[in-house]
């Protein structure tokens, strides 16, 4: 029986089979396809529905352009169940595959670009070379004046993040699963049999535990001394209020007019640790870069800022794994959660349900030497604080 | 069958209805920022200047809170529509910023 349970003291609570910690896009995912299978689910969360990262997202679903090419194939398993998904959860998440451009604004990038095309192309990704005129075509309303060339994918698209979570928890309930919000993970107390979550809203008990908390995973991690690779990245966003459609593809990474009309405009990637804030000089950035690549925004009227901090693993790339010494315990975390998340949800809920790992999942274990490495820090976007008085901006906004 | 009132509109920017936000409330939302992510209501032009008093009045009507308990919508830049122009002024590091892009993609 479904239940969403908020409440004070240290009571003992309904068991599940499985434990989900993480009520994002990656823990609700699994959580839906583990239900699916007949598996009594319990997400624990310590916010909201999509309180995390996935709650400050663009939304975009894309496979193209990743490297190497299990990463872009495991991006395309998910685009194929996101076009299933509104059928199977009897709701719309507005799954558009309006297809996705990357421009080449340097030789060096036009180059690394060409290469990625080629791999992809050769593994059955469909994606192509488009020229500047090509650009213009596809969308009239970008500037090609820098553009050297561009990447296409007509398949790649987006989704609404919140339609899709609220239509994942909806499902989670209606096949056996509860969701419990407000309720934060204190500590887990591993176990070969049984792992023992002690919550603020109680103790809750399982065979297994999937540990899908995004930025939180670590500290999760830590409280059983076991370190994770894993480290927030903040991407900062601007959105428009709602406008005539102007851009039918998504233009990579920065620009997303969505089925409302409100266009996405962004990001940042900077290494601030926990810390959501918007700041100026970042958004600054972002406005005058987008001015840059369509000079008709430039009266585009801002209603919202927002920020999120990406789940980013030190080389990259997912964490889908088994805790050592702990064969009950699963972590997964990565960025990207919302492209991956359908595919990682599904492979995850086999390899927890019925013990059989997906090869898609070999890249991703804890063990994978390139996590050993030292990432290479991201910037922040200049310094916080409010610039309008300094004039060294001026130019960047020429007409 | 819905009562009478819950064809009202809420949340004009977004044209949310009342019965929106009580399928929201039925599906486990307690607070006002909820309740804008599940049904867009106060994702609008005016951020929720409008429509939160009336939320909290639901909230407080369904028996979720209580009076005055509300915690107010997340505030954040621009408090009022600007242009994307008028933010951009001020911008220094437009091409570190473009390089980023260019390597993070």
């Amino acid at each position: 029986m479904a239940s969403d349970e908020r409440a004070g003291g240290i009571v003992h609570r309904r068991n599940h089979d499985v434990l989900v910690v993480g009520g994002g896009i990656i823990g609700t995912s699994i959580a839906y396809y583990l239900s699916k299978r007949r598996i009594d689910v319990g997400v624990v969360e310590k916010g909201y529905l999509g309180s995390g990262c996935s709650g400050a997202t663009a939304g975009l679903v894309g496979a193209a352009m990743r490297t190497p090419v299990n990463y872009a194939l495991l991006a395309e398993r998910s685009k194929e169940l996101y076009a299933e998904l509104s059928v199977n959860l009897g709701r719309e998440i507005h799954y558009e595959r309006c297809g996705m451009i990357w421009t080449f604004r340097t030789p060096a990038t036009l180059k690394k670009g060409a290469t990625v095309i080629q791999l992809n192309g050769a593994a059955g990704i469909d994606i192509s070379h488009v020229d500047r005129a090509g650009v213009s075509d596809l969308e009239p309303h970008l500037s090609t004046d820098t553009i050297l060339g561009a990447a296409f994918c007509p398949t790649d698209g987006r989704i609404d993040p919140f339609a899709t979570l609220r239509g994942l928890a909806a499902q989670i309930r209606n096949q056996g699963g509860s969701l419990y919000f407000n309720t934060r993970v204190l500590r887990v107390e591993p176990g070969r049999r049984t792992v023992r979550l002690v919550t603020s809203g109680g103790v809750f008990e399982a065979p297994k535990l999937v540990i899908a908390a995004g930025i939180w995973s670590p500290l999760i991690c830590q409280s059983m001394g076991i370190g994770l690779p894993l480290r927030p990245v903040r991407g900062q966003v601007l959105i428009t209020q709602r406008m005539p459609r102007l851009f039918t593809h998504v233009i990579s990474p920065a620009i997303s007019q969505c089925w409302r009309g409100n266009i996405i405009l962004g990001f940042s990637s900077e290494e601030v640790g926990y810390d959501n804030r918007n700041t100026f000089s970042a958004l600054q950035s972002i406005a005058a870069d987008i001015i840059l690549k369509s000079p008709e925004l430039r009266n585009a009227r801002i209603i919202r800022s927002f920020s999120g901090l990406r789940p980013m693993p030190f080389d990259g790339y997912p964490l889908l794994d088994q805790l050592p010494g702990h064969r009950n315990i699963f972590v997964a975390s990565t960025h990207s959660g919302i492209a991956l998340g359908q595919a990682i949800g599904d492979y995850m809920a086999q390899w927890i349900a019925e013990d059989k790992k997906d090869r898609m999942l070999d890249d991703y274990s804890l063990r994978r030497p390139s996590l050993a490495e030292t990432p290479r820090p991201y910037r922040a976007a200049g310094e916080e604080g409010y610039s309008i008085g300094r004039r060294g901006g001026a130019r960047c906004v020429a007409p | 069958m819905p009562k009478s009132d819950e064809t009202l509109v809420i949340c004009r920017c977004e044209e949310v209805t009342k019965a929106e936000i009580l399928e929201a409330i039925r599906e486990g939302c307690r607070t006002l920022d909820e309740i804008k992510r599940m049904t867009r209501a106060g994702m609008g032009l005016c951020q929720g200047r409008t429509c939160s008093y009336l939320i909290s009045q639901i909230l407080q009507h369904e028996g979720v809170l209580s009076e005055g308990d509300a915690t107010p919508m997340k505030v954040r830049f621009p408090l009022r529509p600007v242009t994307l122009e008028a933010i951009a002024l001020g911008a220094e590091n437009v091409t570190e910023w473009q390089a980023m892009n260019e390597r993070e993609g």
